[in-house]
């Protein structure tokens, strides 16, 4: 992987499920699906699902390459990457959209850091890509442990021990959630 | 079909079964605590109850109550945007299971370079238009 990339169709560093053609010197604007079918073997996808479901599948193996994205220098293409930073690193922007439905900030910092990561992918900030898809995950945690906190407040307080000590105050129950 | 093949099918599976019970346990607790009726047992969203604004996500448990029941039009005037959400959450659903049983990543939306962007601008500005106090805005209050 040492080697100025000839011309031809490589991974888009912007969309993980795309190709992108490279004249040797740069990006151009051409585009293509990533083909369904490889000759080679197809790198780990970067789903949210890497669990030990498909353990025939090889480890971090490129079948190609990965260019420097636009925005680098075009003129050594020789990069390095270290295994992790093949791969546009999942944003976790469908639990970042989920967590919005649990009403606080942190569901819009989960957006903003999921915003990131494709930027700072696209500019060769790899581990800065990493760390913005890490924040995504925990903000949408974060949300997530948040609200089932408060939930469980408001239910014990509002429902249960209503229920276990004021049986007789049924009439009164209104003042639990707005 | 062998039995491993079940098995390896079986396996993959087992997560998109776990999401999926983990959405129906909420849809039947949004059914029956009923939320369209002040003072229930499901909680009202934090922001609302400590500072009185609606955030993107309130109005969603109704949303969601409204559209268990069909009624559309309900769900859209409670939240229409969670409602988007809820469509592109089953879609991301639908690929990511369909892709854990065909073996290989199947597109959905988050995988375009835009989706995150488009999703931020778009909860920021339903947080803005909900707590307009002014014109037509005050509908959307909920």
């Amino acid at each position: 992987m040492t080697t100025p990339l000839q011309p031809g169709w490589y991974d888009d560093p912007q969309d993980p499920n795309a190709q992108r053609y490279w004249d040797g010197q740069d990006w151009t604007p051409q585009r293509q699906r990533k083909p369904t079918s490889r000759p080679t073997p197809p790198p780990p996808p970067v789903m949210p699902t890497r669990s030990p479901v498909m353990p025939t599948q090889s480890p971090v193996t490129p079948a190609q390459p990965l260019p420097p994205p636009p925005g680098m220098p075009a003129q050594p293409p020789a990069v390095a990457l270290g295994a992790q930073q093949q791969n546009l690193p999942n944003s976790h922007l469908v639990w970042a959209v989920f967590s919005i439905f649990f009403c606080l900030p942190f569901g819009i910092l989960a957006i903003i850091n999921a915003t990131k990561v494709s930027n700072l992918w696209a500019l060769g900030q790899y581990p800065e890509a990493h760390a913005a898809a890490d924040s995504a995950r925990k903000f949408a945690i974060w949300a997530t442990i948040a609200w089932v906190v408060w939930a469980g407040g408001l239910f014990l307080f509002g429902v249960v021990l209503p229920l276990l000590f004021g049986l007789s105050l049924l009439g009164t129950d209104t003042t639990s959630t707005p | 079909v062998t039995a491993k093949a079940r098995a390896a099918v079986a396996c993959r599976l087992s997560e998109p079964a776990a999401v999926a019970t983990l959405a129906a346990c909420g849809c039947a607790a949004v059914w029956l605590g009923d939320p369209t009726v002040p003072g229930g047992p499901l909680p009202v969203c934090p922001t609302k109850a400590l500072l009185g604004i609606d955030c993107p996500g309130c109005g969603s448990l109704r949303m969601l109550y409204w559209l268990l029941h069909g009624d559309l039009w309900a769900a859209v005037r409670f939240n229409a945007l969670g409602l988007v959400a809820v469509v592109l959450l089953v879609w991301a659903y639908v690929a990511w299971t369909y892709g854990r049983l065909a073996g290989r990543r199947v597109w959905s939306w988050q995988h375009s370079p835009r989706s995150a962007p488009v999703a931020l601008v778009l909860v920021l500005v339903w947080f803005l238009v909900r707590n307009l106090g002014f014109g037509p805005f005050p509908a959307l209050y909920v």
